[in-house]
């Protein structure tokens, strides 16, 4: 069926193009990718950063066990002390793994964050060990706690990079 | 990385005019349109490798600005339901229109902007996008039954806002 008013569109239709775009749409973007970029590399990294950063604490703290006396009048203080750290940081790890495991089934970023809690865990043993042997000093305790803290912070920035990562396909793309 | 950003710039420079425009039609905001088209772009870059090369990078990219421009319209505004509470559309009053005039872009162009969102958006799916019913009605999550009646609405408004607005012109 012949359309005039149809066949005028269709035919004409690049020059329905007249709208231009303002310059600063590009510089937004560029921003937008600077930021990506970076957001991107560090979160590749950062594990490994942590990682190495917590073994060499661990180690340095390992080896100069022998140039620390251990202090009588502070060794039941710096036990008393690390029992309730313990505590405290054990149960914020457990709570959130807990919402770690709600959020992803398996993966391997998980796998990855898996292996470095585990690298953690091992040297807080072996500290721990030493600690409750007769080295307990203030300076095996803050090592202790020091290592909680990271793998609080490793099961803290995942949860950030999913969060992100669940924000970033929410914006419709995948679905195309 | 300066590798990169000079291709995407490259992109950006090909197709920001066109996925403006079709983020304009959709919208009729230049802020939105705007910020439609940044979204847009930003979402192709980041996530290129779920490109997979079947269709043109610019109809890949097309989809992409009109969906994000469509989600932000009916966020705001867009109602397709109210489109639809017209009721069937009864295909034996689509007789042939017999046009007797000479059309203007810029009448027809002022003439579309003045169409109801719903009518504004089938219609230059349709005309000027080059999409077909189905896709429209994938794209609008409608029937594509719909999107013919809606469509020949659409062009029935569009020549009653041309005639209205324009009849003493050109």
């Amino acid at each position: 069926m012949q359309d005039k008013l149809e066949d005028f569109i269709k035919e004409n239709k690049e020059q329905f193009d007249t709208e231009v775009p303002r310059a600063e749409v590009w510089n937004k973007i560029q921003k937008g990718l600077d930021n990506s970029d970076n957001t991107s590399s560090s979160s590749t990294h950062w594990f490994w950063k942590v990682a190495v950063a917590v073994l060499l604490i661990a180690v340095a703290y390992l080896g100069s066990e022998k140039y620390f006396g251990a202090d009588v009048n502070k060794e039941s203080t710096a036990m008393e002390e690390f029992k309730e750290l313990e505590i405290f940081y054990t149960q914020m790890i457990s709570d959130k793994k807990t919402k770690l495991s709600e959020e992803v089934e398996a993966g391997e970023y998980f796998s990855f964050l898996e292996a470095d809690i585990q690298s953690l865990d091992q040297n807080y043993e072996e500290l721990k060990t030493t600690f409750e042997n007769g080295q307990e000093t203030p300076q095996l305790k803050s090592a202790l706690v020091h290592l909680l803290k990271q793998k609080l912070y490793l099961i803290e920035k995942q949860l950030e990079i999913l969060e992100e990562t669940k924000s970033e396909t929410s914006e419709g793309v995948s679905s195309l | 990385m300066l590798g990169d950003r000079q291709a995407q710039y490259q992109l950006y420079k090909l197709y920001s005019k066109a996925m403006y425009n079709v983020s304009f039609r959709v919208t009729q905001n230049e802020q939105e349109a705007e910020d439609v088209l940044q979204e847009s772009f930003l979402s192709a870059f980041k996530n290129i490798h779920s490109y997979k090369g079947t269709a043109a990078f610019g109809s890949w990219l097309k989809r992409i600005t009109l969906n994000n421009a469509i989600n932000l319209v009916k966020k705001r505004r867009l109602d397709f339901e109210s489109v639809e509470d017209y009721g069937a559309y009864d295909e034996r009053f689509d007789h042939e229109e017999t046009d007797d005039r000479d059309f203007d872009v810029n009448q027809v162009k002022k003439a579309i902007e003045l169409l109801p969102d719903g009518y504004r958006l089938v219609l230059t799916l349709y005309l000027i996008e080059g999409y077909d019913h189905k896709e429209i009605a994938e794209i609008l999550n409608i029937t594509e039954s719909t999107s013919k009646s809606q469509f020949n609405r659409s062009k029935k408004k569009l020549r009653e806002i041309l005639k209205e607005e324009f009849q003493h012109a050109g």
